[in-house]
């Protein structure tokens, strides 16, 4: 799959503050790809740089294989950009926001528009300001699918919005996904898992992986091992062995490069004969929580 | 250019309100509301900021710029909303104001047309370059009232030689208008086109200085050697001769001396200026004996070719040097008028139209104590001198061109301007006589072992 976005030895400096240090991302074509990562970790200056709202201090942002900085009007009307902190015309209704965007496309659907506007449960006549903040992201979402766009930007999305409301928007957002590829930064982890296909994980303004989701989901395992007396974790530690926890005889880590065969190999390595192993599943909170914790205590 | 026009439409739609109130503003102006003067320049800031933050160019978490738009039509909707709601309907205010006024519009077309182009970048561009380079009203607010601090304070401090910058105003301002055209015009581009609002605030900020010292430390001296290149005619000022005139009795000059400084008159005669013109001094520069400082005096006509300069100096510089003979230098700017033209101006509410004024009358209802000739100029202050020659009595001037710009109109809200002089009830009904500035050119005179004793201004109060 070619990339859609990619991000070249990317930076972005605030006064001193280097928030992205040599960032190199690639978005495949068709993909929903999750960027996460803890706050202040450089996922919505990455966005706003795709976006040509920021500018970069070096390296290069391409989105459709342009630099992001030269950005056209017409590469924006295949471009859909939803954002929990992007200021709305918040004095148009609902019905003449769409009607106004609507000129600026020439793939605009109207049929999709009225489609998504019963779908989204959205009041036509209401202000933009006086709806809730769900709502208005319903409304921002609806107004960026309505064109039928080859790319959707999602910043920070689900910020604020209750469980209802985050359902209602990823079902509208999926439902009108054909064709579509899509870029959501999330802390909302539990959400992203049930439909992200790629996933990229940001810390400190550099990318620590970045991989399918099925991938990820594959090699990271919370191993639990039953020994026959009480355990000393060995001094050679396996450095993708994360957490460490050892209490009575039972000892538990993440392992963050599973492989059943040679993990469990490794585990008679250090531990010699044990009770029981067991490698458990992991969500994708957990392991983001986990890494999180582990890129906290190395940094 | 549909786009331009589609976000038009929606500029009408968000700003409807503000733009009711401007309307009214203007339809208030044109129904002679005067105060309402005051009022529309502040109606068209706002509206002009408010129009530029509909589309904020300075943040990042803006609605419109992760959608289609085109820099450039979204530029030329806000320059057609300015066209349409703020230069639209003050053509039409100023056609209906000249015409009640009995001015007659075509001749006064490309007036009403530079009126806008005046409007637009002295009122209205500002405020949008401002716009573009902050993140809203308030921000606005603040950075203009903090901005326009250093002119103000410069402009307090420059205004020290005393020298009236009136009639060659215009191109302290056509300098002005020009780096706010271009400098203000260049930001507004470039933050349109990019985005660089840091880089963008810098050249704003460097253009306000640069307007800011030019204003302040224009030379006036220059501005004059620029007007005599408006001159249509030309003299050679070497022909020109300036001699003390000392045996002539001169007319009482009614001054108070002040407790620091004496007042001193010296009679001229200067030659060669040629037939038929009027003399007239913009400035006069007087240094007396070695001490530095330049001051402006101020120069009379007494008829033909006797004139007078009279000028002020402190009384412990007079002490020092009342004893022995001392050198005067003069620089005079001098202003030469010419083809008179006479106009009768009758009482009543009929305007007469008097060339290079306007249209003139006599007003003597109540609540006036005295007759009032009262004249208006369309578009800019007059461009004439103009002088009265009463039924009967003599020949008095009572004003020297107010402006010797060459553009049609001036800066201001109203087309009208008007000229307003008292004269006495023998003098109606009274010929005006309008002079038309003809040459420009400054003559430089030292007058040698001058006994400023002798020409000391007495004080009324010691005869």
């Amino acid at each position: 799959m070619s990339a859609i976005l990619r991000t070249i030895d990317l930076e972005k400096r605030f006064g001193g503050t280097k928030v992205l240090n040599r960032l190199n991302l690639e978005v495949p074509d068709g993909s929903v790809y999750a960027l996460i990562g803890p706050n202040g970790a450089g996922k919505t200056t990455t966005i706003k740089i795709l976006m040509n709202i920021l500018r970069p201090t070096a390296g290069s942002a391409e989105v459709f294989g342009a630099d992001s900085r030269h950005l056209s009007a017409l590469d924006f009307t295949r471009i859909g950009y939803v954002s929990e902190n992007q200021d709305m015309p918040e004095w148009m209704t609902v019905e003449y926001f769409l009607a106004y965007l609507k000129p600026f496309y020439p793939t605009w659907d109207d049929a999709r528009a009225e489609e998504l506007l019963r779908q989204f449960d959205l009041p036509r006549g209401r202000k933009l300001r006086h709806l809730s903040r769900g709502m208005r992201m319903k409304a921002a979402l609806a107004s960026s699918l309505a064109y039928r766009p080859r790319l959707m930007v999602l910043d920070e999305p689900f910020t604020g919005l209750d469980p209802l409301m985050r359902d209602e928007f990823i079902q509208g957002l999926l439902q009108n996904a054909e064709g579509l590829t899509i870029l959501i930064s999330s802390h909302d982890l539990t959400e992203i898992e049930s439909f992200a296909s790629h996933i990229g994980y940001l810390d400190s303004g550099r990318l620590q992986f970045s991989e399918e989701m099925s991938s990820l989901t594959e090699r990271f395992r919370e191993i639990e091992i039953t020994l026959e007396t009480s355990p000393e974790l060995p001094a050679n530690w396996p450095a993708n062995w994360f957490k460490p926890e050892s209490s009575a005889m039972v000892v538990r880590f993440v392992e963050t490069r599973f492989n059943q065969e040679e993990t469990f190999a490794e585990v008679h390595r250090l531990f010699g004969p044990v009770l029981n192993i067991s490698a458990a599943p992991m969500p994708l909170r957990t392991i983001f929580v986990t890494l999180a914790k582990a890129g906290r205590k190395s940094g | 250019m549909r786009q331009a026009l589609h976000i038009f439409k929606k500029d009408v739609r968000y700003l409807w309100y503000e733009i009711t109130i401007m309307l009214v503003c203007v339809v208030l102006v044109a129904c002679n509301l005067w105060f309402m003067l005051f009022m529309l320049p502040i109606a068209w800031c706002y509206v002009a900021a408010r129009l530029i933050y509909a589309e904020p160019l300075v943040g990042d978490r803006l609605f419109w710029i992760t959608r289609p738009y085109e820099w450039k039509s979204l530029l030329a909707a806000k320059a057609m909303f300015i066209l349409a709601f703020v230069n639209l309907p003050m053509i039409v205010a100023d056609v209906i104001i000249l015409l009640r006024n009995g001015f007659p519009i075509f001749e006064n077309l490309a007036g009403v047309l530079w009126h806008q182009f005046l409007i637009a970048t002295v009122f209205v561009l500002p405020v949008v370059v401002f716009a573009t380079i902050t993140k809203g009203l308030a921000q606005l607010a603040w950075t203009t009232f903090l901005l326009l601090l250093v002119p103000f304070f410069l402009f307090h401090r420059s205004n020290t030689t005393g020298v009236d910058w009136q009639g060659l105003d215009w191109i302290r301002y056509s300098f002005l208008i020009v780096i706010l055209v271009l400098a203000g015009g260049f930001v507004v581009l470039r933050q349109y086109k990019v985005r660089r609002t840091a880089m963008a605030r810098m050249l704003a900020l460097g253009a306000l200085l640069l307007i800011v010292l030019e204003a302040t430390y224009f030379p006036w001296g220059a501005a004059f050697w620029f007007q005599s290149w408006f001159s249509k005619q030309r003299i050679d000022a070497d022909a020109v001769h300036v001699a003390i005139d000392p045996g002539r009795t001169m007319p009482p000059f009614n001054v108070w001396p002040g407790p620091k400084s004496l007042w001193f008159q010296l009679p001229l005669r200067i030659t060669g200026l040629g037939a038929g013109v009027d003399t007239r001094a913009d400035a006069a520069l007087v240094t007396v004996g070695s001490q530095a400082e330049v001051v402006n005096g101020s120069f009379f006509s007494d008829g033909e070719d006797r004139f007078r300069l009279a000028f002020q100096l402190n009384r412990s510089a007079f002490e020092r040097m009342k004893n022995e003979p001392v050198s005067v230098r003069a620089s005079l700017y001098l202003t030469l008028l010419g083809n008179p033209k006479s106009t009768t101006v009758p009482r009543g509410k009929l305007r007469t139209r008097v060339s290079g004024v306007g249209r003139c009358t006599i007003l003597t209802e109540p609540p006036l104590f005295a007759p009032m000739l009262h004249c208006l100029s369309a578009l800019r202050d007059s461009s004439d001198a103009v002088s009265l020659r009463p039924a009967s009595g003599n020949f008095f001037v009572i004003a020297r061109p107010t402006s010797y710009s060459p553009y049609p109109a001036e800066l201001g809200v109203s087309p009208v301007y008007p000229f307003i002089h008292e004269i006495t009830a023998r003098s109606d009904p009274l010929v005006m006589v309008s002079e038309e500035a003809l040459t420009h050119f400054r003559k430089d005179a030292e007058f040698r072992d001058i006994s400023l004793a002798n020409f000391v201004v007495t004080s009324p109060r010691t005869h």
